[in-house]
């Protein structure tokens, strides 16, 4: 739903939702990127090390999943956002 | 009236200052005492990597010197410290806790070590921490080169990490003050495992040059000490911008000390905050909720619901990996100890970009929210973990989730705002409790206020863990004696 204001700006009043993926979606993108991090050390990593790397995956998208549903506006910035101060010029 | 060496090593910084002014001993003698404790007791402990002898005695004999001629630098003058072993001090190894980096030391030191320098304190010791800070993930307490550090309390149990030496070795009484760290709540949760007080103070408060990075964004250096006094007069001394840390607060912080505020506090208490929590954490707790209606108000106030663990997690993921990219990427996280560690943070490498930049966006969310909630009182307080120290030899469950108080943990971690936990009882085992105040930005002299007004009614801080069923080790008072030798006669 879009807000009008009388000097002509329009804002979206509510954002639309970020796309939520089904459990069985999360599940094929999940494997993925395992098979992404398996690449990326050349194929050395252990079972163990795997292991641990697919709980942290797993619990990395749920992470991600979740952050998406949190709504956002455009004008929200992030927490790092520089804000710079005038030095002034020497004489 | 003689005063044992017992009694001496756990009293505060302000009553060892008064025993150094009036003579009744020297800084050399506090300093040959305190290593002592650190090389014997503290490496039975497993709380200890580098006794810092040589530097201790030549700090200590200047600053007899100095006190002698009238030149009087503070309340850390002449007084012992330790630092956790992630600050780098010239003249011993930085080991990060970890074998890799076991051979690693560094040509400069921290601007918190030269601080505590020019503030006349004794660098006593480098003391243990959890490998990388417990950066790479962990379950473990042996997850550390010096092993798992035990509880002066209960040397069967944990201190917690990562600033395990820290704490333990203040517990124990064998500094009077430490520098721990603090990402997620590694200064927190190991004073509450100890029944210490320590001190996260404002994000930016202590410069963090010359200490390993973790988390940019995250990361704090802060005192950890016996009372919330004590750390007050450290965080005096250690605070204050720095030109190499460009993180550092440009505004000035100057402890409230003698001119404390004791009662009119507003205190905030997290509904549902002894959710999950022990029987004795919340009896604990409730005592302490009790005391503090007879030093203000006190109303219950909820915390927003809003996404802190998976937005904390999230940024973790990312900055850690980015702060050790190359160590990672190269295989070598598995010659760490922890299991957890060789293989939590790869997931780092296929987070996305605007996920890290979506979750600071609500951290900015969080904290705005925070501020506004924080800025209505002295104090917000929780018990600073829901549980006692867990056993040093059993693997624990990972983040500690049914440990209450971490919401408020966490909005303090994202929100860069100051909290403190302070002891105020024990459970079971015998093992200490903790309850947290946390305030808004910049204002540590209202939880430093609030939480020194509550240690004052308790009366809990004098009491020490039963030490005596460890033996000291008599090599290790011999080698300290035949430095300070070799360090006198040179």
């Amino acid at each position: 739903m879009t807000v009008s204001h009388d000097d002509g700006h329009c804002e979206i009043s509510h954002p639309l939702p970020y796309p939520s993926q089904s459990a069985a979606g999360v599940e094929i993108v999940r494997r993925r990127l395992m098979e992404i991090l398996s690449l990326l050390h050349c194929g050395h990593l252990t079972d163990a090390q795997m292991r641990e790397a697919e709980a942290a995956l797993a619990l990395q998208v749920g992470n991600c999943e979740t952050v998406h549903q949190f709504p956002l506006k455009n004008s929200h910035e992030p927490a790092f956002a520089l804000a710079l101060s005038r030095v002034d010029a020497r004489v | 009236m003689h005063v044992s060496d017992e009694d001496i090593a756990f009293l505060s910084l302000r009553e060892l200052g008064a025993l150094l002014r009036s003579g009744h001993l020297s800084a050399v003698e506090l300093a040959r005492m305190y290593l002592t404790r650190l090389d014997g007791l503290g490496r039975q402990l497993n709380l200890v990597v580098t006794v810092t002898d040589d530097v201790a005695f030549r700090e200590a004999a200047l600053a007899d010197a100095e006190l002698k001629a009238g030149l009087d630098r503070g309340p850390l003058h002449g007084i012992p410290y330790g630092l956790k072993d992630i600050v780098a001090a010239v003249g011993s190894p930085t080991t990060w806790g970890a074998e890799p980096f076991k051979q690693q030391s560094f040509a400069y030191e921290a601007t918190v070590t030269k601080k505590l320098r020019d503030a006349g304190a004794i660098l006593a010791g480098k003391l243990a921490t959890i490998e990388i800070a417990g950066g790479m993930g962990y379950d473990n307490p042996a997850a550390s080169l010096t092993g798992a550090a035990a509880n002066p309390w209960n040397p069967n149990y944990w201190t917690s990490g990562s600033s395990s030496g820290p704490a333990g070795a203040v517990a124990a009484g064998l500094v009077p003050f430490a520098i721990g760290s603090d990402t997620s709540g590694s200064i927190l949760f190991p004073a509450a495992f100890t029944g210490t007080a320590g001190l996260r103070a404002t994000y930016g408060r202590v410069s963090r040059f010359g200490a390993m990075t973790l988390c940019w964004t995250l990361d704090r250096l802060g005192p950890m000490c016996r009372t919330a006094d004590d750390c007050g007069l450290v965080l005096e001394a250690i605070a204050g911008h720095d030109p190499q840390d460009p993180s550092s607060l440009t505004q000035e912080y100057r402890y409230s000390g003698d001119s404390r505020r004791t009662h009119g506090f507003r205190i905030g208490v997290i509904e549902g905050a002894c959710a999950g929590a022990e029987p004795e954490v919340q009896a604990n707790f409730e005592d302490s909720i009790k005391l503090l209606e007879d030093l203000g108000t006190v109303e219950e106030v909820a915390l927003p619901e809003l996404p802190y663990a998976e937005v904390a997690q999230i940024i973790s993921a990312a900055e850690a990996y980015a702060a050790f990219d190359d160590f990672i990427a190269a295989g070598r996280t598995i010659k760490l100890t922890a299991r957890k560690a060789h293989g939590y943070r790869l997931a780092g490498a296929v987070l996305p970009a605007h996920d890290y930049i979506r979750a600071q966006r609500i951290r900015r969310i969080i904290a705005d929210s925070f501020a506004d909630l924080a800025g209505r009182y002295d104090a917000l307080v929780a018990p600073s973990l829901g549980m006692v120290a867990c056993r040093a030899d059993e693997d624990f469950e990972y983040g500690l989730p049914r440990a209450s108080g971490r919401p408020l943990n966490l909005a303090g971690v994202l929100s860069g705002t100051p909290t403190i936990s302070i002891l105020n009882g024990f459970g079971q085992e015998g093992l200490p409790t903790g309850i947290q105040f946390a305030g808004a930005a910049m204002r540590e002299n209202s939880i430093l206020d609030a939480s020194t007004a509550l240690e004052e009614r308790m009366g809990l801080w004098r009491r020490r863990p039963n030490l005596d069923r460890l033996e000291p080790q008599a090599g290790g008072a011999g080698h300290v004696q035949r430095q300070q030798e070799k360090g006198m006669n040179s």
